[in-house]
């Protein structure tokens, strides 16, 4: 117990005059009267009354110094307990960036442990302090204001989702510590709860005092495999190109799911993997495929890709030649998906142009063809090459999955390229074969005949042949990819455009075909995630430990001033009415006119006259 | 206002019993000029009170018997105790005031007044208007002091009364019951004839205010210490009233008049309006 205003007690001293003022208005006055007779009468019937006027006097006066003594004390501000420190606050940066979205091993997010420390941390809180709650994104922003109200806190917290954005610790950490101490000389603390993954960054903030950085998973990176390409394969396209790459942690197994068919993936360290998958009847009748990661990672939003495949549709292939190639033929009917038989036409040469009507693609076998259409040409006009050496150059696509290597070829002739032609087959003495585009029109030329060759006998030849009617009517308009974050195109192939930043990117194909692709990186990904030197940081564990715990520190002062206040005003009104008496000592009395004895004193005048 | 008090007389019950002539009957035939009746005339009877018309129609001599006329023998005893000087408004001063408009109208009337100022002895007997300014003299002399038993003044006062007369006593009546009531009766069998002019003080009626007092009577110089609160208040008042109908039942039971005089009655013109409101002049 003690008193918030101890100079008060000197009040006390007042008992001093009220003493004295008592025993000045309770002396006795004296009254003369005319006789005592009339008052011997009055007392004997009150015989002992005098007997407690001492006890009539010291009671009030007992109260009254009583109440006294309550109101000094009152004054004196008597207090059990002790009183709350000053208010702090509690600036909390909580790392939303998209690495908060990786799981821990019991399940729970980054995100969902941190808000956990974080919670932990409003309940260290005393009842006075203020807590505020930042979002540490690329755009920094104050989650809950500036409060007092730690359960209302709690609760907004629980309400914070995780973003795809990418980390801002040191912006927001920054912020928060210039904003912290809102009043002068108000104590502060900052506690920064991430992951750590970029945590770097945030080391110049970090080192301050009275900032605590807790990392919620111990240190670990999360881990992230991306579907960063998914594609027809342009070497087969009946199978299913995906390219994924590792965007945080070590590489884990995973497998690549596509309908019922799972492709196991071999990472190379930080190199990510290619694989392809068959399309399977998806290939030829089209339709819309899913390609997915399994297991999901700790991003599953980058681990399904949708591709729409479009429906191969046969050929119209027009053949010019006088006597066409019996091999060609079997081929063209061996390939029903790609050539359309009821439409395969043989025109003669010289054959009007209406001939070629309806025809995708022309063959011309040793005649001249048509420019204004795309044309497979065997043979042709130019320098007689006697049994070269062929062999494919780069990476065309004609040329996936043809090896030219045991091609034995009488003769061929050299194919001058024009401007813009690929060389596909070369020799030693030059282009034996070209692919390019005029005008709007692809054109493949091989200077040899395929009779002349062993290449019939060869698998390539049809492979061949396929590839270049596929090169030559041009691949469908529909997108041949999507991209892992992006919408989903519509069954018509259409794609809803989204503006995306990242890519192009180029992948090349295990044939060597470069392809460009497009990937819309999720916001905050990164494909080479920053290692954080665990040992300067603790765990969010020890961070929150660190703070102090003042939920104790709450102002426990009971106050008795006003209940001693009020005993006060008790015991002064308890000796009022002791008090309660009227003053001696009357100045004037009112006439004795009409009292009671002077009327009856007249009557017994009257009745003695009578 | 002795013009006024001169056309005044004092009521009383009883006849007249002064002698020396006076104006009020004496209740039995004698010198004087009320007719009373006729006798048959005996031998003797002196010849001027024969009454010749009488004898006329009759023819047998008649006197006419005359009402002995005497005056009253007055005593004014006015109580001047410490006690009549004491509280708001002299009682002593309102008893003198009345006492002397008592003894002028009984000296206008051919009374025989004798004042005494209780204790003490009574004045020389005054008779006739001249003797008014005698008697207020004598009365002025009166102060409040000292202590009495009203009977033992009383008898001190009357040692030798041997005929009628009236008494008018002037007094607090603060004196114990026995004593007074012993005076009352002693006058009573003297045949005196009495009236009591009692004086009443303000403060007696209303007692000090709330408060630990310390009375002190004024004659006899007595401390009593009291407590006085409400409840003594009533109770004082109760005591009072009681006591008051205690002394008028008593004077009324002697067929002796009581008449009240507050002692803030002002002025002479308010006092004789209450002396004759009380029916104790006329």
């Amino acid at each position: 117990l003690r008193f918030e205003h101890p100079a008060a007690w000197a009040l006390a001293a007042l008992a001093i005059p009220i003493v004295v003022l008592h025993l000045h208005l309770r002396r006795r006055h004296a009254v003369t009267v005319s006789s005592l007779v009339l008052w011997r009468g009055v007392i004997a019937d009150r015989v002992g009354r005098g007997r407690f006027r001492s006890l009539r006097d010291v009671v009030p006066l007992a109260f009254v110094l009583a109440a006294l003594l309550a109101f000094t004390a009152a004054a004196a501000g008597p207090v059990m307990g002790a009183a709350a420190s000053e208010p702090r606050r509690l600036a909390i940066v909580l790392d939303r960036s998209a690495t908060m979205n990786a799981r821990l091993p019991d399940g729970r997010t980054h995100l969902d442990a941190a808000k956990a420390f974080a919670a932990e941390a409003i309940k260290k809180l005393a009842p006075r302090d203020e807590v505020t709650v930042w979002s540490a994104t690329a755009t920094p922003s104050v989650l809950v204001d500036p409060t007092t109200d730690a359960a209302a806190a709690a609760k907004a917290l629980t309400a914070v989702t995780g973003t795809l954005e990418p980390s801002g610790l040191a912006t927001t950490t920054r912020l928060a510590r210039s904003a912290a101490p809102g009043l002068a000389k108000r104590k502060w603390a900052v506690l920064v709860l991430t992951d750590a993954v970029g945590a770097p960054a945030v080391n110049g903030p970090l080192v301050a005092e009275g900032v605590h950085v807790g990392i919620v998973d111990g240190g670990t990176s999360p881990r992230n495999d991306a579907i960063v390409a998914c594609d027809l394969d342009p070497a087969d396209p009946e199978r299913l190109l995906v390219r994924v790459a590792i965007t945080d942690g070590a590489p884990g197994k995973r497998s690549l799911v596509l309908g019922e068919r799972r492709v196991p993936l071999d990472f190379a360290l930080n190199q990510g993997a290619i694989t392809t998958i068959p399309l399977g009847d998806v290939a030829t009748k089209g339709g819309l495929v899913e390609v997915r990661l399994d297991p999901p990672d700790d991003f599953p939003e980058d681990d399904a890709a949708r591709l729409v495949v479009p429906a191969a549709k046969p050929l119209a292939v027009a053949v010019v030649a006088q006597t066409p190639s019996p091999f060609l033929v079997q081929a063209l009917r061996a390939m029903p998906s790609v050539v359309d038989p009821k439409r395969t036409t043989l025109v003669q040469p010289g054959a009007p142009a209406s001939a070629f009507e309806g025809a995708d693609v022309v063959i011309a076998d040793g005649v001249a063809a048509p420019t204004d259409r795309p044309v497979l040409s065997f043979g042709g006009a130019g320098r007689a090459l006697e049994r070269p050496l062929l062999w494919g150059v780069g990476a065309h696509p004609i040329l996936a999955g043809v090896d030219l290597a045991p091609l034995r070829i009488e003769s061929a002739v050299r194919v001058e390229a024009a401007p813009g032609d690929a060389t596909i087959v070369a020799c030693a003495a030059g282009a034996v074969g070209v692919a390019g585009e005029s005008r709007g029109v692809r054109h493949v030329t091989l200077g040899f005949r395929a009779d002349a060759t062993t290449l019939p006998l060869e698998p390539a030849f049809p492979l061949l042949v396929r590839n270049a009617l596929r090169w030559l009517a041009r691949p469908s308009g529909a997108p041949r990819y999507v991209v892992a974050g992006e919408p989903m195109p519509d069954t018509d192939g259409e794609v809803v455009p989204t503006p995306a930043p990242g890519g192009p990117y180029s992948i090349r194909t295990r044939s060597g075909a470069e392809t460009t692709i497009r990937w819309i990186a999720p916001a905050g990904f990164r494909l080479s995630p920053e290692k954080v030197i665990v040992g300067r940081t603790p765990g969010a564990d020890a961070a929150v430990a660190a703070l102090v715990d003042r939920h104790l520190d709450a102002d426990t002062r009971e106050r008795f001033g006003p209940r001693l206040a009020a005993l006060g005003a008790a015991l002064l009104a308890a000796g009022a009415l002791f008090l309660r008496r009227r003053a001696p000592a009357p100045t004037s009395v009112p006439p004795a006119t009409g009292t009671a004895w002077a009327a009856s004193t007249r009557e017994a005048a009257t009745s003695s006259r009578s | 206002m002795l013009e006024r008090l001169a056309v005044l007389d004092v009521v009383v019950r009883g006849a007249a019993g002064g002698g020396h002539g006076g104006e009020r009957s004496a209740g039995v035939a004698g010198v004087g000029t009320v007719f009373r009746e006729h006798r048959k005339y005996s031998p003797g009877d002196d010849p001027r009170y024969v009454d010749w018309n009488a004898y006329s129609r009759l023819r047998t001599l008649q006197v006419k018997v005359y009402e002995l006329e005497e005056n009253l023998d007055v005593h004014l005893l006015v109580d001047t105790t410490a006690s009549m000087g004491s509280g708001a408004g002299s009682k002593l001063e309102a008893g003198l005031r009345a006492a002397a408009m008592f003894g002028a109208v009984a000296l206008a009337r051919g009374d025989l007044v004798r004042a005494t100022l209780l204790p003490g002895r009574a004045t020389p007997a005054m008779l006739g208007s001249a003797s008014t300014r005698s008697l207020v003299d004598a009365l002025s002399h009166g102060k409040p002091d000292g202590s009495m038993t009203l009977e033992q003044a009383v008898r001190a006062a009357f040692p030798r009364i041997r005929r009628r007369a009236f008494a008018l006593i002037v007094t607090d009546f603060l004196d114990n019951l026995t004593w007074w009531r012993r005076a009352v009766e002693y006058l009573g069998s003297r045949h005196v004839e009495v009236a009591c002019l009692h004086v009443v003080s303000p403060a007696e009626r209303v007692p000090p205010d709330a408060g630990s007092l310390r009375l002190c009577d004024a004659e006899t110089g007595d401390t009593l210490d009291v407590e006085v609160d409400d409840e003594v208040i009533a109770s004082y008042r109760l005591w009072f009233d009681r006591r008051m109908r205690a002394i008028r039942a008593f004077l009324r039971s002697q067929r002796i008049p009581h008449v009240v005089v507050d002692s803030s009655l002002a002025g002479e013109e308010q006092l004789l309006r209450h002396l004759l409101r009380e029916g104790v002049l006329r």
